[in-house]
């Protein structure tokens, strides 16, 4: 709509159509008249053969000049009425009183056209004004809507805002909004004004659509579909409860409205998308930190569980595992699912766990309670919509990963089924490093194991054999020593000395063999092992060692009180040999189920590596080996210590 | 018969028969997006609806011209025209 025009031309064209400029010409005329009277009396116009004006002619024209400030200033029917009166007024002197009637009536007549003429004008004027109003004022709702639609881009905000503002523009009062869900499979009611409370509910889905627009909540209504590069996104509904008339101009601007709601929906969408992916890529960075972290099995199955739920918003989950060897499924790992479902064991040629670990391909269930071969006991879970995919790496299938709904039924995208394929993914090279790391830590196990055994063997062997020998050997040299056979001085030195060495090579073989490993361990349990290194520490190293026990005491597992006692005698042999410590405290406390063990010294101490992997690199294997100890008995291992602040090693492991 | 009851006894499940269920809630979504847009009378809007289906390529090529001309006829018979239904047409801009 051309609002203005800048070229000379339209200027003047402008002005000559403006009725302002004939007001001032008729106004002019009029002036004209008054002021060439005499001279108008001479010009030979024949009214009824004699030419004048007078004074009552220059009162008829003046009369035009009411009649044309009544049309522009009050509007053209202000200017018809100035006009019937104005005539009314001029009548009675053209009947009753003019010495000249005719004359009079002439000029009477022409008065009125005039007068009309300028009405018309002002008409004209005013259905000008009346355009430029309403191609403002359109202008202005576009600009509005424009504005609420560019102020967010949450859908359903935005479009209750741009509801707000297109009626409150149109002058209507109630409407709706749909919108297409993600997948086209729904009409969605995302705003809605004026309609009866209650009418709007969330359950019933394209028939409440159709009921919404048919059942006449409004009387007078428009719907324009929303639409985005000719794709459909919704609809736009507003209407009023009475009669109205929708003329084209309205129709109009409800449809660019339309098309504005229908773009910004999609730009909308597009944005959620993006910012939805971003926060997946986000949570799948998270995935692979949170699973890659843990190698125990249990904990890596659960969190995958838990992770790929929250990734689609679905309401369960599982994993099933597949044992190849026996054709079968197990599910140990569920999640808001019913317990005993863990207990099920089934064939892979049933349930959708079968089904997904022989084809190793995603499975989409909208109905799971449909499916033929679905589990009973999971029908009975209330399991509605569901989804498998394989947890595969390379051509190993580890099992499935199953998620589903339990309140409706839902149909999940294929971006649902990749992102959570992703999950799997990363949740089948958990599972090859947690079987590796547990086939290490039970590789790890059998030699220490195999240590433990040659170590008794030897400590055996030690004492029983090769102590008991230098035990008779030592005696027998006592035996000579103490004979009264004359034994030449020199002789009796070299055998005094014999003796002395036997008794020395004894004792070493004695202490060896306690080391490796202390007879007083299996025959008397871990505090009297301890208590005898200790004492062992102190006599020989001149350590203040003293040893503290809380709770209760009691016998442990052979295994468990070899880990601790192992534990504790390294931490004793640093000690010795590096800390420089005059005081060492070796504490052991029984707790419910766990049994801590604190070997705290005043030494010089070492700064401790910031990973356990940097132990080896140090230097430090001692410390690894009891690290290594504690986390193959499950439990944990701490060490404590600053240059010039002691030295402190705290071991906790879980007891029966 | 009543135009619910014509879709959901009629048009859905044949919808679903033949092209599943995700394919016939887009289809029926389309459709109720013209119910929804049409003007005029419960059952000028249910034509819409029909014609929407009807007009899907993907409904033309698995069923067929002929086959899709008969069925349109027979649903839209479902909920006949009353002689005093005045139709509305959606005014033109409107989309």
């Amino acid at each position: 709509m051309e609002l203005s025009s800048s070229t000379p031309t339209g200027r003047i064209k402008r002005i000559i159509l403006s009725p302002s400029f004939w007001l001032v010409a008729a106004m002019l005329v009029s002036g004209v008249l008054l002021h060439y009277t005499a001279q108008l009396r001479a010009i030979p116009i024949p009214i009824h053969g004699e030419v004048q004006l007078t004074r009552h002619s220059t009162d008829r024209v003046l009369l035009i000049l009411p009649v044309g400030y009544a049309a522009f200033a009050l509007g053209p029917t202000a200017g018809l009425a100035a006009l019937a009166f104005a005539f009314l007024i001029m009548l009675p002197r053209v009947f009753l009183l003019s010495p000249q009637p005719a004359d009079a009536l002439i000029e009477t007549t022409a008065v009125t056209l005039v007068g009309g003429l300028t009405i018309w004008l002002a008409w004209i004027k005013q259905n000008q004004e009346e355009l430029r109003q309403k191609a403002t004022a359109r202008l202005q709702a576009i600009n509005a809507v424009s504005r609420v639609l560019t102020g967010s881009l949450e859908t359903r905000r935005m479009l209750t805002e741009a509801l707000d503002t297109v009626l409150e523009v149109t002058g209507l009062e109630a409407g709706m909004v749909f919108v297409l869900d993600e997948k086209g499979e729904n009409l969605i009611v995302a705003a809605h004004r004026g309609l009866p409370p209650g009418l709007v509910t969330t359950d019933r889905g394209l028939s409440l659509a159709r009921m919404l627009v048919s059942d006449q909540a409004l009387s007078s209504q428009v719907a324009l579909p929303l639409k985005s590069k000719d794709k459909p996104q919704g609809a736009l509904v507003v209407g009023k409860r009475g009669t109205q008339h929708f003329l084209p101009e309205e129709l109009s601007l409800l449809a660019a409205i339309a098309t504005q709601i229908g773009v910004a929906t999609e730009n909308a969408r597009l944005h959620q998308d993006v910012a939805r992916q971003l926060e997946r890529e986000k949570r799948l960075g998270e995935v692979a930190l949170g699973i890659t972290s843990e190698l125990e099995l249990d904990k890596v199955l659960s969190k995958v569980v838990l992770i790929a739920e929250g990734l689609i918003s679905a309401d369960a989950g599982l994993i099933a595992l597949l044992d190849e060897q026996r054709g079968t499924l197990t599910y140990p790992y569920l999640h808001n699912l019913p317990a005993e479902l863990s207990q099920v064991t089934v064939s892979t040629t049933e349930g959708l766990a079968g089904r997904v670990t022989t084809t190793g391909l995603p499975v989409v269930m909208e109905d799971y309670q449909g499916y033929p071969a679905s589990l009973k006991p999971y029908c009975k879970g209330g399991l509605k919509s569901a989804l498998g995919v394989p947890i595969i790496s390379g051509e190993k299938v580890f099992g499935a990963l199953n998620l589903f709904t339990l309140e409706e039924k839902r149909t999940f995208s294929d971006r649902d089924v990749a992102v959570v394929s992703s999950v799997a993914r990363q949740a089948a090279i958990a599972i090859e490093n947690a079987r590796l790391y547990e086939s290490m830590r039970s590789y790890a196990r059998h030699i220490i194991t195999a240590q433990e055994e040659e170590r008794k063997r030897m400590a055996r062997e030690l004492h029983d054999d090769t102590a008991q020998a230098l035990v008779a050997l030592s005696r027998q040299l006592d035996a000579l020593l103490s004979s009264d056979d004359q034994v030449p001085e020199r002789a009796r030195q070299q055998l005094e000395k014999a003796r002395q060495l036997t008794a020395d090579i004894s004792q070493t073989a004695r202490r060896f063999s306690q080391n490796l490993r202390p007879s007083t361990l299996d025959d008397l349990g871990l505090l009297p092992t301890l208590e005898g290194l200790i004492a062992r520490l102190s006599e020989e190293e001149r350590i203040e060692a003293d040893l503290e026990v809380i709770g209760e005491q009691r016998r442990l597992s052979p295994e468990a009180e070899l880990v601790l006692f192992r534990i504790a005698q390294e931490a004793l042999t640093n000690v010795r040999k590096h800390s420089q410590a005059t005081r060492v405290v070796t504490k052991v406390e029984f707790g419910d189920g766990r049994v801590k063990i604190t070997v705290s010294d005043n030494g010089r101490g070492f700064k401790v590596p910031d990973r356990p992997s940097d132990l080896v690199e140090t230097g430090k294997l001692g410390l690894t080996g009891m690290l290594e100890r504690a986390h193959l008995a499950g439990g944990t291992l701490t060490a404590h210590s600053n240059p010039g602040e002691g030295t402190t090693v705290v071991a906790e492991i879980p007891v029966q | 018969m009543d135009l619910e009851t014509a879709i959901e006894t009629k048009i859905e499940p044949k919808l679903l028969d033949t092209f599943g269920p995700s394919m016939s809630r887009c289809l029926l979504t389309m459709a109720t997006l013209s119910y929804v847009t049409t003007v005029g009378g419960k059952t000028q809007r249910y034509r819409a609806f029909v014609d929407s289906i009807c007009a899907d390529e993907r409904v033309v090529d698995k069923w067929g011209e002929a086959a899709v001309a008969e069925r349109a006829t027979e649903w839209k018979d479902l909920v006949p025209l009353k002689p005093q239904t005045v139709v509305v047409l959606t005014p033109p801009g409107a989309g």
